[in-house]
């Protein structure tokens, strides 16, 4: 079989007539965009927990685009759940896992050359402390520990970084 | 861990420091895409490699005919060439590959190439998976400057096989996205039709086998990652069976779906590569302890099963699915050819996977909110300067807030809000709760398909491909390539693509290579092999090179 005459099989000579240049296909219209059905304060609060701070024009078009994948999932509306049970795992066995040992780890220096900013073998973070403390994400607090014990801290970032989990 | 704290601060500080990291500039980033040759001022173009196939490199590499030195700045050559029009790699690493390809010659001329499996092949990597040697980023700001310091059990088992990572490929932001489009370092190409993207999220490692800029690539295969820009290229792609390869050393994306998938021009490659990536490691809690088949073998068995034909179901719905009149062509051509050369093929009914686009999304999202949350600006990553801040429990909030949202990309962000709005919105319906159920029907659907068919065929993308300037902006339609993909991500099914066909629409246009889509049950990645092996008997369109990226423009078949 030679390379030259297969791939012309699929080649629509007898369906299409062939063009010299490609013709000009008229643009579909866009297609409508689902209700809005989440308010700029739920984007707004999802914002804050996730950590992140969206533009107004960010917030509206993030109303849109959550809206339309909750529309899609209204597919689901025609499913029956009854005793079904939720796959959360990809997991299956066997997966043994492993023994609880301390194995040999990256060079501190490594680590350490990660963060954005270090001084001597602790990570450096903006002063958070000495006026009015936040009440309303606790976990602000908790991240502050870095300022104080740097080794803690960089253990907890080799775990992140080096385990996919 | 406890090492480091019980030393004594001076030892520490007297440890020798990690040497700079040594990688080349791409070349010439200032130059547009699409440039035309004349007017690039490049040196000669470099000639095609002289190797039919991984094992043909292999072998003349171990038999000295050709050193691993020679073979790895034949590549380097290649890529740094090409790279500028195609947009493939995020960095060249050439002193490391020349170092690694001089320690494989070493090893081979001490005669201690028995483990050798893959001497002096080029790889690429994706760059979401950690190398010892160089930064990885994920194409994202947020860790532009992340040096892990160890390699990624797949990297690691490639080098260990005598692979050269010559490079690291360009992906969507953190693997989230369809296209290749989504990257903070610009798009990436596809080499045979330059005008359309690559597809993604794994576009570079799928554009640099394609343009023969190295041999072997990685990617990471989460809702198609690896399957979709491996059709779109013209390769084989091979998404494992969850788990059979280590996820040790992957940027997390969605984590109950993320799997490392191999790309290459025809399937012994990509079975060879396999033989080389399977097996458990204790270092992922997810891998699997089963015992690795032989793949290569695999390859070369007939359509036939326990003395019975290999029986292929084909989902009508499907089938049903695309409105391009030439993908369908391929796809009912592909099916002829294995009902005539020995396979008996069936029309399935699965209602369910229409239902699987949607709940991907869903529970890609919320569990890459929660991967994602480990990037604070503060113990590794980018840090946003702040302003002076107006009080001080403003600081440390405006401080995640602002390295975050400066170091996410738009699609990452959008991924990000999703996540937080069903874990805190969505308990009303419990969405995320269904999306799971979801996945439950959908993997009881493959089971009892399975009962009555020993592989699944079907296109691996509903679409040829999509013009940069086509691709679409509103999130959902973009989301839409990846609903024959998803299915075997939600299962946790293998599931390989390979190069069915190719079409043009007009005598002008560049050839576009068609990929179709085999789904196997759990752990049968070597009926998947197996079969696409035997298209590959019957067919030559994995031989057809693209054309469109070399400087002489010409179309694989004239005009």
């Amino acid at each position: 079989m030679s390379i030259d005459e297969e791939p012309y099989k699929h080649r629509p000579l007898e369906k299409e007539p062939l063009f010299d240049k490609e013709p000009e296909a008229p643009k579909p219209p866009p297609k409508p965009r689902a209700p809005l059905v989440v308010s700029a304060e739920e984007v707004l609060a999802c914002a804050q927990w996730a950590r992140l701070d969206p533009s107004p024009e960010e917030v509206e078009a993030l109303r849109q685009d959550l809206s339309d994948v909750l529309a899609f999932a209204r597919s689901f509306d025609e499913l029956d759940f009854t005793d079904v049970p939720k796959t959360k795992y990809g997991a299956a066995s066997p997966c043994p896992l492993r023994g609880d040992v301390v194995e040999p780890q990256r060079a501190f220096s490594t680590l350490l050359n990660n963060s954005p900013a270090s001084q001597d073998r602790f990570l450096v973070v903006p002063v958070v402390f000495g006026g009015a403390s936040d009440n309303k994400d606790k976990n602000d607090g908790n991240s502050a520990d870095g300022n104080r014990d740097g080794s803690d801290d960089n253990a907890d970032s080799n775990q992140t970084a080096e385990q996919a989990d | 861990m406890d090492e480091p704290e019980n030393e004594p601060a001076s030892e520490l500080a007297s440890e020798p420091e990690d040497e700079p990291i040594d990688t080349e500039p791409l070349t010439d980033p200032s130059v547009p895409y699409g440039t035309p040759p004349e007017q690039l001022n490049r040196p000669p173009e470099p000639a095609r490699p002289p190797f039919s196939s991984v094992a043909d490199l292999v072998a003349k590499v171990r038999s000295r005919e050709m050193s691993a030195v020679e073979v790895t700045n034949l590549y380097l050559t290649r890529l740094q060439y090409y790279e500028v029009r195609l947009g493939a790699v995020v960095r060249i690493t050439r002193e490391q590959a020349l170092a690694a390809a001089e320690a494989v010659d070493e090893k081979i001329r001490q005669g201690a190439d028995e483990e050798l499996f893959l001497a002096g092949v080029p790889v690429v990597v994706k760059d979401n998976l950690c190398t010892a040697d160089c930064p990885t980023t994920a194409a994202s700001k947020i860790l532009e400057h992340f040096e892990p310091g160890y390699d990624a059990t797949a990297v690691e088992r490639l080098r260990r096989a005598g692979a050269i990572v010559i490079a690291k490929a360009s992906l969507d932001e953190f693997g989230m996205g369809s296209s290749g489009g989504f990257s903070t370092l610009g798009s990436c190409r596809n080499p045979w039709r330059l005008s359309d993207m690559a597809g993604g999220s794994s576009g570079g490692s799928a554009a640099a086998v394609a343009a023969s800029l190295c041999m072997l690539s990685l990617g990471t295969d989460t809702g198609g990652s690896v399957r979709q820009p491996a059709s779109f290229c013209g390769l084989v792609g091979l998404r494992p069976t969850y788990g059979l390869v280590s996820r040790f050393g992957v940027i997390a994306h969605a984590c109950s779906m993320d799997q490392v998938g191999p790309m290459g021009r025809y399937v012994e490659d990509v079975a060879r590569a396999m033989q080389v990536l399977g097996g458990y490691d204790p270092r992922d809690p997810t891998s699997l302890a089963v015992e690795q088949p032989d793949y290569l073998a695999a390859c070369e068995k007939p359509l036939v099963l326990d003395d019975k034909p290999v029986r292929i179901g084909l989902p009508k719905e499907a089938h049903e699915a695309i409105s391009d009149p030439l993908l369908r062509d391929v796809f009912e051509t592909a099916i002829s050819r294995f009902a005539d050369n020995g396979a008996t093929t069936q029309w399935l009914s699965m209602p369910m996977a229409k239902h699987g686009l949607a709940a991907y999304h869903l529970i890609a999202a919320v569990e890459a909110a929660s991967n994602l949350a480990r990037y604070d600006g503060v113990r590794y990553g980018r840090r946003a300067s702040l302003a002076e801040p107006t009080s001080d429990e403003e600081v440390l909030s405006a401080l995640y807030k602002r390295s975050r949202q400066e170091g996410f990309g738009p699609e990452v962000r959008r991924r990000i809000i999703l996540g937080a709005y069903l874990r805190r919105f969505g308990h009303k319906e419990d969405l995320f709760g269904r999306a799971c159920q979801v996945r439950t029907l959908i993997a009881r659907e493959f089971a009892q398909a399975f009962e009555q068919c020993d592989v699944l065929l079907l296109p691996t993308v509903p679409i040829i491909g999509f013009a940069v300037e086509d691709t679409p902006n509103v999130p959902l339609e973009l989301y839409q390539t990846d609903v024959f993909t998803v299915g075997a991500s939600l299962a946790g099914l293998p599931a390989l693509t390979f190069m069915a066909g190719a079409v043009r629409t007009t005598t002008t246009t560049p050839t576009s290579p068609v990929g179709m889509q085999l789904i196997a049950p759990r752990l049968q990645e070597t009926l998947v092999l197996r079969v696409a092996a035997v298209y590959q008997r019957l067919t030559t369109f994995h031989k057809l090179e693209p054309k469109d990226y070399l400087d002489s423009e010409e179309d694989p078949f004239g005009v």
